[in-house]
Formats: structure tokens, C-alpha cells, sequence
């Protein structure tokens, strides 16, 4: 699958735009998508990775709410990305479902090296699926550079619901798959 | 604005809170005085500049745009409850991130939002979080290793469970193995089982396992939390999870248990066997609890932290109001705090801030709860003290515990604490109006001196209140020109031409009126600001004297000096800069300095004197006989004056003791080349009886009250005083 319909802007200040002279047909369409998983898969990371073209090996846990706004360009439409990076899950952190409300998309991140983060992707989805039905959702099997560490197969996802199209093997740090997730969560919510 | 409404909006400008009134939609009007911090992030978001009259907060803050669903809500029910929205991270143009948490209330009926700032506290929640979290995928990786050793244990035994295998063989094969192996029958009969097993069980007697079903037992104890474990194993399949099972001696431990059934398939699959495989988790289990318990324990001091601190005081003030009773909060602040941890680093005030935690609990009862609230704070609840007369004596004896030395390497440092006082419920009806009270009466003690302690009185607050918004005020005084130096001329009467006069600042504060010095200098002092006052007192003393030399008047202004200044700024340089700027000659300007300035730092104070000293400029020590007035070290101090407090002036001279205190202090100062200065001269037998004591100069409302820099000229060019 291709995503050739896009123009992605570089990164200043967190927030880009990408300027294509005489194709913006359309108002600037504002998406938000909300980062969505149990803690320490990377969802940061894949942030940072897709917004600002970083990547640190550190792990710096992520209390509450972060922004980040990305600007595109697809199919001559300008399209804004809010990108809701939410607190991971855990056993003093619920995901507050109050924090998804409006989302457009969801990408629900696994780590590939950890079984727990699956269990708790299932009980995310199910809230995600309670409050907001069918949306666009993504699942982002992360840290792919450490496949030899991998405690499950792609088959174990299957319970998720989530279709293989809709499936990636992403890694912040090598940055594989990153920007087509988004490219993919975005078109789905451009035709959605 | 009333008094009251802009003490409020002093209040939450302190707390770095940015307060709105909702009207509708995203039309909000800030209730007060909005935090920089505030400002900045909007008008970033907004990408606009000062401050508007209205505020669309939605649009600005896209988490409040969501944030305000919920809001609306609320505000719609005029009911007293409040909503938080949780943390949510801004940063600004300079890459500066803000943790910022939203509140929605109703306060009198009046959708209220509030902004509050959380990065101060952020730091040490994130450490805690950081660190649990941490812990936590460590305790997952260990379980991981724990998990696929039990998988290949299982395929390994699975197949050696087969008929032509006998049990004596498979007996040797699993004995060394480090997880506990059991092999039953379907009915929990013991077939075999490897010494980890015997471990881990703690048994005395290898026989008991055979009289004894394990797989029933564990299939007991792991249905608490798995009920399901019955149906699966009926069925013949996999089973594995981790649960709490008790030893032979009744200990607790939590195991992780894979069972496996070993089907025939000759026989139509039916199980003959189960294969069971444990390992003792209690280790990681442990610090998992661990980990639940960091997020509400101070890393620094290991006590509980705020937000445990929070949860306790509100369910035992719960507890009194169902079964009666008192309950006291002691609100401990260390003092100076701040000057120790921008002195010495943050490692020796984590140290400093141990060091309290072990003292404050060496001297309470086992029973009473200490809490670190944060930064220099700590909290201790006692809810079994007796009688109310008690808690001055407990209160006393955490301001002893605290203070003493604390000693480093090279460096000893003394560590004092005030302490407020609160009761419920007789000083509030909720854990938060406790806090507030004792949080008051602290600031009371800090009022008073420090190192002590105070009971909550209805008082306090006002008092509080009252200090927050002089504080507020005056860090705006001086751009906004509400100072103003008044003269008080000091008189010579005899032979000697000089003419002085003592610069005496006040504040003309536009709601207030004019107030005296008493009222904020030492407000000034403990803020700092009094750094920016003294400087000013210094250029605007030195222009007047500039605008007096132009009219010809030749006169020596003194100022008074903070402490502060000399510890704190360069003084010798801000004396330099405005004589020069101003044209002054060095003599005609004086600096009054009290005894406390040599109190801290002795040997820099007086270094720094003899330096300006050097310049020309004299030196009068002020309030001489009020504090430490140590004579011995007077003979070594660069001072030129020595100014007799009116304490000892206004008895004169009928009091015996005033007069031989003024008697020797005069006598001793002209032994010594000092000359001296009575103030608060009010009337002729006064000014009689120190004319014959030889003193130098007399100053008071006897000759003149405080004169106006216009007041002064007049006053000055009617005595004709010229230059020559």
C-alpha cells in the first residue's frame, strides 16, 4: 500500500505547514488522533519521532496530556493533526475517557517485547470501542528493533479486532513505519 | 476593587493561579491579576501580545476546549462540586515546558476556571512515577524470564510423559531444576515432585505432600482471582497465573503456576496427568507493592508525601466527626530553607531536609503521623494528644528536636522550624480549612521571629492576608513612583556648621494611604525587595542632595542601610555610581547601619564599611542600645556616629536607668572619637539634660517633624545655610 497523496511539512516549533501554492481547494480539516496504550510501549517516542524527527533512548514517562499539532497536505486538503500523547496505562493510571472525546483516530501501541502491554491494548480498545464506537484506529506493534525480544506473534494481535491493513510494525528508533501509521490513520479519517 | 477582591487577587497571583469567570461558549474575564507564566502561554497560543479583556480559553488550549464539555456541565448544575481535568504539559516559545492542571467550580453560584500551576511539584511526582514505573518493567522483565522458563520446562517434561518412560526416570531428570515441579494423577494425587517444591512449601516431611492434595489447595487459591481455573482445567487445557498461596506455616507468598494437562490419546484424551509447574514471585510481588506505595512516599525523606498526607487527614477528620474527638495539625516550616538550598546545592538540602525527617519523628510519639509536604514543609497529625494544654509542649518540643546543628563535611549549619497549629474542629470543619488555619498560624510564627511556634487565632488570617498584599504592592512601588524620602533635620547646637539630616522613607500606597516604614520594611527584608528599595533610598537621597547643592545649601543626608544590602548587592558600587551621577561630595552623604548588620557576617560588613568609608562617605550606627550593643567591639567598628535609640531618650530625664545607660554611652562614644546623636528629642528638659551630657547632635519633633524635600529647601534657606 502507497500513501503518495501526501505532503508533510517539516517541524518548527512543534507545529509545521506545509504551503502547496494553488492546491489549498479546501479549509485547514483538524483531526485529533489520540495516542493510546499502556505505559512505557512508546507512544512518546513515536510522537516525537513523527513530529519532530527525534528519537532518545531514555525513557521519560509521561504524566498526563501533551499536544502536538502536525500540518499536511492530503489530496489538496490541509490537514491539522492534533496528536493527544496520553499518560500510559497502569496500576495507578486509568485512561480517562473523558480525554477521548472528539478523537478521530486512535493509535493503540503495543511493545512487541512486553505480553503484558497486549493485555492492557485489550482493555484500552474495549474503552476505546465503548465510548466512541467505530473509529479509525491503528494498532502500532512498536520497538520492532527489538524483534529478537519479541514475546508474541502478530497472530496473538488477532483478539484486538484490529485488520492487518490497519496493523503496523513500527520503531521510534529506527523510524520504520512511523510516518506511513500516520499517513494511514490520517487518510482513514479523511475518508471516514 | 475592594479591599477584600484584591487581597484575593493578591492571593492567587502568589499561588500562580489564573482565575476566569465563564460567561458562554469561549468568552471567559479573568477574576484577577493573571500569573506571567499565564500570560505568556496565552498570548503565545493566541499569538498576540498584552492583555485582553476577554479570553477565549478554548481556542487558545485545545485540552480546554475538551476540558470544557465536562465543565459545562457542572457549571449548568450550580452545585458546590469542582472538576479537575488532570495534568496536561504546554511548552513556550523557549522551549520551557508547563504542567498545568484546569478546575472547574462553582463558587457562589458562579462558574468559576481555574489555571493552576503545577511545575513547581512536578519534579518530584514525575521522580516517583519515573521511578515506579521503572520498577515496574523491571518486575515484568523478571516475570518474562520466570514465564518462558516454565513454557520450556513444560515442553521439555511434556515429553518425557510418555507411557514407556518410567516415573524414576523423569524423577532424575527434574530434582536439580530450580522451578518446583509436581506431576499428579487427575484426582491431586501425587506422583512425583522436585525439592524447589519442597522449598517453596516449606515442608519438614516430603511424605506430607503425598497426604495432602497441592493441585486441589492451589486450585482454592488461585479461584479468587481466576474463577475460571476449574472450567479450563476440566476442559484439558493450559492453565497459568499468578496468586497468593500459603506455605505449611501458614506464610504467605505469591507463586506463578503453570498447569498442564497430559492427555492419552489412545483413551479417547483423557487426562492422566497433570504437570505443575511453580516459581516463589513473592520478591517481585513485594516491590510491585512497592510500587503502589512510592506514589505516596517522598523519595527524599521516605515519609508520606502531600498526596498522602491529604488522604489521612481527611479520613481521620472523618473518624472525629463520626466518633467525636480532637485532632491537631502541627504545620512545620523550616526556616531559611530557601538560603540553604540556593547556597549549598540541592544534595546538602535533601540531606538537611533527611536530617528533619529523623528529628521530627525521634521526638514524636509512635502514634502521631509526619508527613513531607514538599520543599520545606512538613506536616504532623496527632490524633491522641489529651488535653488541648498539650500542644504547646509537643509543639515546643518539635521546635527543639529540630533545632540543632546539622554538620557536613567541612560546614556546620543551624536548622530552625516554625510551627502552626490547628484543631479540628474547633479552627475548621474540613481537612482543607484545617490546613489553611495551620498553614496561617505558621506564617504567624514566621511573624514573629521564627524558630517558634503559634496556636491558630481568628487573627491570623487578616494578618496574612494583610502582609501577602503590602508583599504584592510593594514589588510594584517603585516604577510606580509611591515612595517618597521625607528629611528629619538633626540639629547642632554649639559651635559646629554641619548641617544633617536623616533621609526616612515612606509609602504612599494608593489605596492605603501613607505608611510608615514599620509596616513593610521588615517585609521588605524578608521578600528581598528591600535590595531595590535600599538602592533607591540611595540615588534619591543623593539627587536631592544634587538639587540642594544647586540652590547653594550644603547639608549631610543620611540613609538607612538593610542588612540585606550588604550581604545581598554590592553597596561600596551603588554608592560610587550615584555620587558620581549625581555630582555629590562623598561627605555629604551618611549611612545609618543597625547592630544587625554586623551580626551575620562581621568581618565582611566591616571591610565593606572601611571601603566606603575610604570614600569620604560616614558612617552612623543606628539604634545603638536596643539590641546587642556590645561595647567591646564598638572601639572596632568603622563608625563615625553612634545614634542613641529614643527608647532611651524618651524617659529622659527622669528615669535613673535611661540615664546612666545615655550617660556612659556618651562618654564612652567620645572616648572613643564617636560622636553621638539623641533622637526622638520631643521636648526642652530633654534637649537641657543632653546639652549637658556634651551630646553632639538632637533630632525629634522638639525642632522638627519629617520634612518634605520642599519643606527641607524652605526650612534650610530660612536658616541660611549657604555654601560659602
Amino acid at each position: 500500500m502507497t500513501w503518495s497523496p501526501f505532503q508533510v511539512s517539516g517541524n518548527a516549533e512543534h507545529e509545521s505547514r506545509s504551503f502547496i501554492p494553488n492546491k489549498r481547494l479546501l479549509p485547514m480539516m483538524n483531526k485529533k488522533i489520540c495516542m493510546v496504550g499502556a505505559f512505557a510501549v512508546g507512544k512518546t517516542s513515536l510522537v516525537k519521532r513523527y513530529v519532530e524527527s527525534l528519537f532518545s533512548e531514555k525513557y521519560h514517562t509521561t504524566i498526563g496530556v501533551k499536544i502536538d499539532k502536525k500540518n499536511l497536505t492530503y489530496q489538496n486538503k490541509d490537514v491539522q493533526l492534533m496528536i493527544w500523547d496520553i499518560e500510559g496505562v497502569d496500576i495507578f493510571t486509568d485512561l480517562k475517557p473523558s480525554y477521548l472525546r472528539g478523537a478521530s483516530g486512535i493509535l493503540l501501541v503495543i511493545d512487541g517485547t512486553r505480553s503484558k502491554s497486549l493485555e492492557t491494548a485489550k482493555q484500552v480498545k474495549q474503552l476505546v470501542d465503548d465510548n466512541l464506537g467505530k473509529i479509525p484506529t491503528l494498532l502500532l506493534i512498536n520497538k520492532s528493533d527489538l524483534r529478537e525480544s519479541w514475546q508474541f506473534s502478530e497472530d496473538d494481535t488477532k483478539s484486538l479486532a484490529i485488520s492487518e491493513n490497519n496493523t503496523f510494525i513500527t520503531s521510534a528508533k529506527t523510524d520504520q513505519n512511523v510516518e506511513r501509521a500516520f499517513e494511514r490513520i490520517t487518510h482513514l479519517m479523511v475518508e471516514d | 476593587m475592594t479591599f477584600e477582591t484584591s487581597m484575593l487577587s493578591v492571593i492567587l497571583k502568589q499561588l500562580e493561579i489564573a482565575a476566569f469567570q465563564w460567561n458562554k461558549d469561549d468568552d471567559f474575564t479573568p477574576i484577577n491579576e493573571l500569573p506571567d507564566w499565564f500570560s505568556g502561554l496565552y498570548n503565545k497560543r493566541m499569538a498576540r501580545s498584552g492583555v485582553p479583556t476577554n479570553f477565549h480559553l478554548a481556542n487558545a488550549f485545545p485540552f480546554i476546549e475538551n476540558f470544557l464539555y465536562d465543565a459545562e456541565k457542572l457549571w449548568s448544575q450550580s452545585t458546590d462540586g469542582q472538576l479537575h481535568s488532570g495534568l496536561w504539559t504546554e511548552i513556550t516559545a523557549n522551549d520551557v515546558e508547563f504542567y498545568i492542571e484546569a478546575v472547574a467550580i462553582n463558587a457562589l453560584q458562579t462558574p468559576v476556571l481555574l489555571f493552576t500551576n503545577e511545575t513547581t511539584n512536578f519534579d518530584v511526582r514525575h521522580k516517583v512515577f519515573q521511578t515506579a514505573r521503572n520498577l515496574a518493567l523491571q518486575n515484568e522483565q523478571l516475570e518474562n524470564v520466570v514465564q518462558l522458563h516454565q513454557r520450556k520446562l513444560q515442553q521439555q517434561l511434556e515429553s518425557f510423559c510418555q507411557p514407556q518412560v518410567s516415573l524414576t526416570e523423569l524423577s532424575d531428570n527434574i530434582q536439580e531444576e530450580s522451578s518446583a515441579v509436581l506431576i499428579c494423577r487427575q484426582d491431586g494425587a501425587v506422583e512425583l515432585y522436585n525439592r524447589a517444591l519442597v522449598d517453596i512449601y516449606s515442608l519438614n516431611d516430603e511424605g506430607e505432600l503425598e497426604r495432602q492434595s497441592l493441585l486441589e489447595k492451589w486450585v482454592k487459591e488461585a479461584e479468587r482471582i481466576y474463577p475460571e481455573i476449574h472450567r479450563v482445567l476440566a476442559v484439558g487445557k493450559h492453565w497459568e497465573g499468578e496468586f497468593e498461596t500459603s506455605d505449611n506455616g501458614e506464610t504467605k507468598k505469591w507463586i506463578r503456576l503453570m498447569i498442564a494437562p497430559i492427555v492419552n490419546e489412545d483413551q479417547n484424551e483423557k487426562i492422566i496427568h497433570y504437570i505443575c509447574i511453580a516459581n516463589d514471585i513473592s520478591e517481585s510481588r513485594i516491590s510491585l507493592e512497592e510500587v503502589e506505595r512510592l506514589t505516596q512516599i517522598d523519595p527524599t525523606t521516605r515519609l508520606p508525601n502531600r498526596r498522602n498526607f491529604w488522604s489521612y487527614l481527611s479520613t481521620q477528620i472523618d473518624q472525629k466527626k463520626l466518633q467525636g474527638g480532637n485532632l491537631a495539625l502541627f504545620y512545620v516550616d523550616l526556616d531559611h530553607f530557601k538560603q540553604i538550598n540556593d547556597g549549598l546545592g540541592p544534595e546538602q538540602a535533601d540531606f538537611v531536609l533527611n536530617t528533619v525527617a529523623s528529628r521530627l519523628k525521634r521526638c514524636l510519639k509512635t502514634q502521631d503521623y509526619v508527613a513531607h509536604l514538599g520543599a520545606d514543609e512538613f506536616a504532623v497529625v496527632a490524633t491522641d494528644y489529651g488535653k488541648s494544654n498539650a500542644l504547646p509542649d509537643m509543639a515546643q518540643r518539635i521546635i527543639e528536636g529540630i533545632y540543632r546543628d546539622v554538620s557536613f563535611n567541612e560546614l556546620t549549619i543551624n536548622v530552625s522550624a516554625s510551627v502552626g497549629i490547628a484543631v479540628y474542629p474547633r479552627d475548621g470543619a474540613n481537612a482543607r480549612q484545617i490546613v489553611k488555619s495551620a498553614d496561617f498560624a505558621m506564617y504567624h510564627a514566621k511573624e514573629m521571629g521564627r524558630n517558634q511556634f503559634q496556636l491558630f487565632g481568628p487573627g491570623d488570617i487578616r494578618d496574612t492576608v494583610s502582609k501577602l498584599h503590602i508583599e504584592q504592592g510593594l514589588k510594584n512601588a517603585i516604577e510606580k513612583r509611591e515612595f517618597e524620602l521625607l528629611y528629619q533635620p538633626q540639629i547642632c547646637i554649639g559651635q559646629k556648621s554641619i548641617h544633617r539630616a536623616e533621609a526616612l522613607i515612606r509609602w504612599n500606597h494608593p489605596e492605603h494611604g501613607l505608611i510608615a516604614p514599620a509596616s513593610f520594611i521588615s517585609i521588605a527584608e524578608d521578600s528581598g525587595l528591600i535590595i531595590d528599595i535600599g538602592r533607591w533610598v540611595i540615588e534619591t537621597a543623593c539627587e536631592e542632595l544634587q538639587r540642594l547643592a544647586s540652590k547653594n545649601i550644603n547639608v549631610k543626608i543620611s540613609v538607612n542601610v538593610s542588612p540585606k544590602q550588604f550581604k545581598y548587592s554590592n553597596l561600596a558600587d551603588d554608592i560610587i555610581k550615584n555620587l558620581k551621577a549625581y555630582k555629590v561630595e562623598p561627605s555629604q552623604l551618611e549611612l545609618e547601619v543597625t547592630e544587625s548588620a554586623f551580626m551575620d557576617n562581621m568581618d565582611s560588613v566591616v571591610e565593606q564599611l572601611e571601603t566606603i568609608r575610604k570614600l569620604g562617605v560616614s558612617i552612623s550606627l543606628d539604634d545603638f542600645g536596643t539590641g546587642y550593643s556590645s561595647l567591646s567591639y564598638l572601639k572596632n567598628l568603622p563608625v563615625d556616629q553612634l545614634k542613641i535609640d529614643r527608647s532611651f531618650i524618651i524617659e529622659l530625664p527622669d528615669n535613673r536607668n535611661s540615664k546612666t545607660i545615655v550617660e556612659s554611652l556618651i562618654k564612652l562614644a567620645h572616648e572613643l572619637s564617636i560622636e553621638v546623636i539623641a533622637e526622638g528629642i520631643e521636648n526642652q528638659r530633654q534637649l537641657e539634660y543632653l546639652k549637658a551630657l556634651n551630646c553632639d547632635y538632637f533630632q525629634g519633633y522638639f525642632f522638627h517633624a519629617p520634612l518634605s524635600a520642599s519643606e527641607l529647601l524652605t526650612a534650610y534657606e530660612s536658616v541660611s545655610i549657604k555654601k560659602s
